[in-house]
């Protein structure tokens, strides 16, 4: 199991009242399984995601992260976590705009003091597997959308994760892009690599091994 | 990771272009003004620092009290300096140096056709290398001043008298009264500007009792004051007060008098300070806190820009934070990027300043050696002032863009947490306080340099020139006088001892009846000398023959009221040393000084015109003023006068000087001050000019969306313009409001050094707001107009 969520909720109090965005989160996830979040705009799916992926907290019930408590942690152990375990994929790609593609896939290496000859040697791997190699220098705003997604799942796996955390991956794309991305995500699920992906989309929730159904915060079916 | 780091810096920079360039000229514009500041300062503050012994050398002067005044001896008999060392084991060694205050004429060979005028010589002791530090390019340290008519030149004189022949051995004839021949006995280099003592020529101290104009300067054997500046070296500074009490011993020992003077050393690298600041206003304490001043507004400047920018760089927080960057590495980078942008901005600077270095000391007037700029100390002042900057201007923008969460940044581009408005609010007030503040104080300035300048000082400065006239004219001195007032354009001369504002002596003064003394200015003139100043009379002499020949003496209307005289004094007898005068009139005061003293005690000794050109031209350095009509063309009058002048002194080259200029010069401190200030004025404009811009293009990327909103519901361009501009304009008014009153605190202060000074200028007020309400509404509206006429469409696009 590579998570497990009990009885999870997260309450915030916006002007002096309380909003649930998510309530009795009950959900275990195991490795190698491919998840689509699903439900309306405002139903909880990237809140859901942020929390699992440690960028925001539960502020009630159990978070269990590789066996590890995770609502008991302190900023910096859960913030180390993440950095080793999980790779985040967003809608607006979110790629640095004055670094290159290879610079922005080389940068979470920089941040783990991975030696120059082999961050060298990972991001050239990962150029040939996406077959970017020939957009290497090119700066994101030279890409188009799909290239840039392409980009930014290859940062995202550029460390190793156990965990993908896709937010609406292809919300930006046409459905060609959609289509290609989709089967790069479930070819990656097939080597092994745990995705959980929050979409709208019925076509791409169905390339998923499980579909949960979120409405107002909580799960309402799986 | 650094050069990753430094890379973006780099290419954020390009990104930016417009914003990153005004960032760029602001910053190094003040970075250029604080290094040319940091540049005089350090040269001032550094004199006299280069003697290995700097700390250990003091100068030594005397203090008495005269009636209500102290009198400050700077210069001291010749024995002094034996004496204090002979009688205090604490002193390991003493000094005397003797200025010449006139010129001196050289000449290289008694057939050399060439006279030079020399007017910085000085007599030394033989001890001038082991006492000071100064570097001698040729002969013996030990010997080269030992022996009398033995005379060390500067590297430059003996150029200018040899070419690049070796002068040692070489002779040279002195012409004073008499004749002298040296012996060039060393080559000393060119004294550093940043000395106190400097001279083109050096004669040794033991020529002096040889020679016919200087022996009776040794002739008191007293303890006392005489001509000497005495420097002493002592071994332990902690001693200084027992070698004060020894000295104040020492004059007790030879003084018959009940009041004794007292001595006190003060130290040598002081020297330079206390002489340009003698009670007057200290020019530079100012100086460095307007450095600053500029130095907050470039880098507040820098920073309000930088953070303005923060909304885009949020996101590549996020995206760093989320591949796992710490808030550390963050701010270590956001920390370089600063770090390469001021030292981009400081190698910028540093050029500016190298462009714009002549014309500031022109300004200022005074010289910088190049090898100061190499010297250790000032190239430490520097990198303080780099490391400054670096830190101040990394702080902010580090702390404020790795704090970024990353989530909330993905949500909303702009969050508002993009670095807080207030700061910026803050700077933005700042800047514009600095600037109005400048403004006012540059605007007071230069109105009270003006207003001295035209003031009405109760003689008449203008178509007056003085000629110096040097005891080398001699006998000629009636002819020559003669000669010049035959000339069609001159309407009068007249003789006295000093130049106008160029000093005069000081005589203690009693009442008949009274022992009480005061010190009253003299003035030795001839008859037609307050005719030709155009000085008035108060009351006049009942007769022409006022003269002090006859013991008659004018005065001045505050010499009356100071010494307490009959309202009518004419009659009454008072007294100038041991003699007793009978004073014949009163002239109104005018200002025979700067106008930042008050007018003073005055008396003229007048002596009939034959007896001046006698007794006064010729025999005593004096001065010949003269008078000329309007319409005179002045080219043509000055090579006339010279040309009569050289007819009868061949020896002391012609010099002049208009009154009105010598009366202008009186100012020169306050001059180069308000040219600064002119200078700081208008770069603290542009510098808050393009601060406010930052903060507002800052403001309206905001406030995008509420602009967008705003239209759709139909309000108009000017409305929104409106919108934006008011919230700036507030700050300004703010800024106005902060800095009138430490304006007024700091002009009204700076006014009260002068005695004569003018009303505090409201005007300046008017003129400081206007400047920044226009120059601000010029920036605000220029951006605001740009977002009022955006497309609400675009602003208004989610995502």
């Amino acid at each position: 199991m590579i998570l497990q969520l009990n009885n999870a909720a997260r309450v915030i109090s916006s002007g002096g009242k309380k909003i649930a965005l998510l309530e009795n989160i009950d959900l275990n996830v195991n490795e190698g399984e491919f998840i689509s979040l699903m439900g309306p705009s405002g139903s909880g799916k990237s809140t859901l995601l942020n929390c699992i992926g440690m960028l925001d907290n539960f502020t009630d019930g159990g978070y269990t992260f590789l066996d590890e408590q995770v609502h008991t942690m302190k900023e910096k152990q859960r913030s180390k976590l993440y950095k080793e375990y999980i790779g985040f994929v967003f809608q607006a790609y979110h790629l640095i705009d004055e670094l290159t593609v290879y610079e922005n896939i080389e940068t979470p290496l920089l941040y783990k003091n991975v030696k120059s000859s082999e961050r060298k040697a990972l991001v050239a791997d990962m150029l040939d597997r996406f077959n970017i190699v020939g957009k290497k220098d090119l700066f994101p705003s030279q890409l188009s959308g799909g290239q840039q997604q392409l980009v930014g799942i290859a940062r995202a796996l550029i460390t190793k994760p156990k965990l993908i955390l896709a937010d609406e991956p292809t919300g930006n794309l046409n459905s060609k892009q959609s289509t290609e991305i989709m089967e790069l995500f479930s070819e990656l699920n097939k080597e092994g690599v745990t995705i959980i992906q929050a979409t709208h989309s019925e076509s791409n929730a169905s390339y998923g091994s499980r579909i949960i159904n979120l409405l107002d915060g909580s799960i309402v079916s799986e | 990771m650094v050069r990753n780091y430094i890379k973006i810096a780099f290419r954020n920079f390009w990104r930016n272009k417009l914003n990153s360039f005004i960032n760029l000229v602001g910053l190094s514009l003040g970075l250029a003004a604080c290094i040319l500041i940091t540049m005089y300062v350090s040269h001032e503050k550094s004199y006299d620092q280069f003697h290995t012994d700097s700390n250990r050398i003091f100068n030594i002067a005397g203090k008495f009290k005269m009636g209500d005044s102290d009198i400050r001896m700077i210069r001291l008999s010749s024995v002094v300096s034996k004496r204090l060392k002979e009688r205090d084991p604490n002193v390991e060694d003493a000094f005397r140096y003797y200025k010449y205050n006139d010129p001196i004429s050289v000449k290289t060979s008694k057939s050399s056709p060439e006279t030079f005028s020399e007017d910085n010589t000085a007599a030394v002791d033989a001890n001038f290398f082991s006492f000071f530090s100064f570097d001698l390019l040729r002969g013996d340290a030990s010997k080269v001043l030992e022996n009398p008519f033995s005379v060390v030149l500067t590297n430059e004189t003996a150029e200018k008298y040899f070419g690049t022949v070796n002068p040692i051995g070489k002779q040279i004839i002195v012409k004073q009264d008499s004749i002298y021949n040296f012996t060039v006995t060393g080559v000393v280099k060119q004294f550093p500007t940043n000395s106190s003592i400097k001279a083109d020529i050096l004669i040794s101290m033991s020529s002096l009792p040889l020679m016919k104009e200087t022996e009776a300067l040794f002739e008191s054997k007293l303890f006392q004051g005489g001509s000497f500046a005495t420097y002493l070296k002592l071994k332990d500074i902690n001693k200084l007060v027992s070698v004060e009490d020894s000295a104040t011993e020492l004059g007790k020992l030879d003084s018959d008098d009940s009041e004794t003077s007292t001595y006190s050393l003060a130290p040598f690298t002081n020297t330079h300070s206390d002489q340009i600041n003698t009670g007057r206003f200290n020019y530079l304490n100012v100086f460095p806190i307007v450095a600053l001043l500029i130095l907050i507004l470039a880098l507040t400047n820098y920073i309000s820009l930088t953070t303005a920018r923060a909304g885009t760089r949020a996101k590549e927080v996020g995206v760093r934070k989320i591949s796992g960057a710490n808030r550390k590495s963050l701010a270590l980078q956001f920390y370089i990027e600063s770090g390469v942008f001021v030292c981009i901005s400081f190698l910028l600077g540093l050029f500016i300043t190298a462009i714009f270095k002549d014309h500031f000391l022109a300004l200022l007037n005074i010289e910088i050696d190049s090898s100061f700029f190499f010297n250790w100390s000032f190239i430490t002042v520097l990198i303080g002032l780099l490391v400054f900057a670096v830190i101040t201007s990394g702080v902010y923008p580090a702390m404020v863009l790795s704090r970024f969460n990353p989530i909330k940044n993905f949500r909303n581009k702009l969050g508002k947490n993009t670095g807080s408005v207030t700061v910026r609010k803050v700077t933005t007030t700042l800047q514009f306080t600095i600037a109005v503040l400048l403004v006012v104080c540059g605007v007071v300035m230069a109105t009270q340099l003006d207003f001295m300048r035209n003031k009405d000082t109760g003689l008449q400065k203008s178509n007056i020139i003085m000629i110096p006239v040097e005891t080398t004219i001699n006998t000629n001195a009636t002819a020559f006088r003669n000669e010049i007032e035959k000339l069609p354009e001159v309407t009068q001369t007249s003789v006295a001892t000093n130049t106008m504002y160029g000093g005069y002596n000081i005589y203690f003064s009693t009442k008949e009846n009274s022992d009480e003394s005061y010190s009253v200015a003299t003035f030795n003139v001839d008859e037609h000398f307050i005719e030709t100043l155009g000085v008035s009379w108060y009351l006049q002499p009942k007769e022409r023959t006022a003269f002090s020949e006859n013991k008659k003496i004018i005065i001045n209307q505050k010499t009356i009221s100071d010494l307490g005289l009959k309202p009518d004094p004419r009659g009454e007898q008072i007294s100038f040393g041991s003699l007793f005068f009978e004073i014949a009139g009163v002239v109104k005061d005018f200002n025979y000084t700067s106008l930042e003293s008050p007018i003073k005690p005055l008396a003229f000794f007048v002596s009939s015109e034959a007896s001046a050109n006698k007794e006064m031209m010729g025999n005593f350095s004096s001065c010949l003023y003269v008078k000329y009509a309007d319409e005179a063309e002045l080219s043509t009058l000055m090579n006339k006068i010279e040309m009569v002048y050289t007819d009868f002194d061949e020896t002391t080259p012609f010099s002049y000087q208009f009154m009105d200029d010598a009366f202008d010069k009186l100012y020169k401190a306050e001059e180069r001050m308000s040219s600064m200030f002119y200078i700081f004025m208008v770069l603290a404009l542009v510098i808050a000019g393009l601060g406010l811009l930052g903060l507002v293009t800052f403001a309206s990327e905001q406030r995008v969306k509420e602009i967008g909103i705003r239209k759709v519901l139909g309000a108009s361009i000017s409305e929104i313009v409106l919108l934006l501009s008011t919230d700036f304009m507030k700050l300004v008014f703010l800024a106005i409001i902060i800095a009138l009153p430490i304006a007024w605190y700091l002009a009204d202060n700076w006014l009260n050094y002068f005695a004569y000074r003018i009303d505090m200028p409201w005007w300046s007020f008017v003129i400081a707001s206007l400047v920044a309400i226009i120059l601000s509404m010029t920036t605000v509206s220029y951006r605001a107009v740009k977002a009022a006429i955006a497309n609400p469409v675009n602003s208004l696009k989610t995502e």
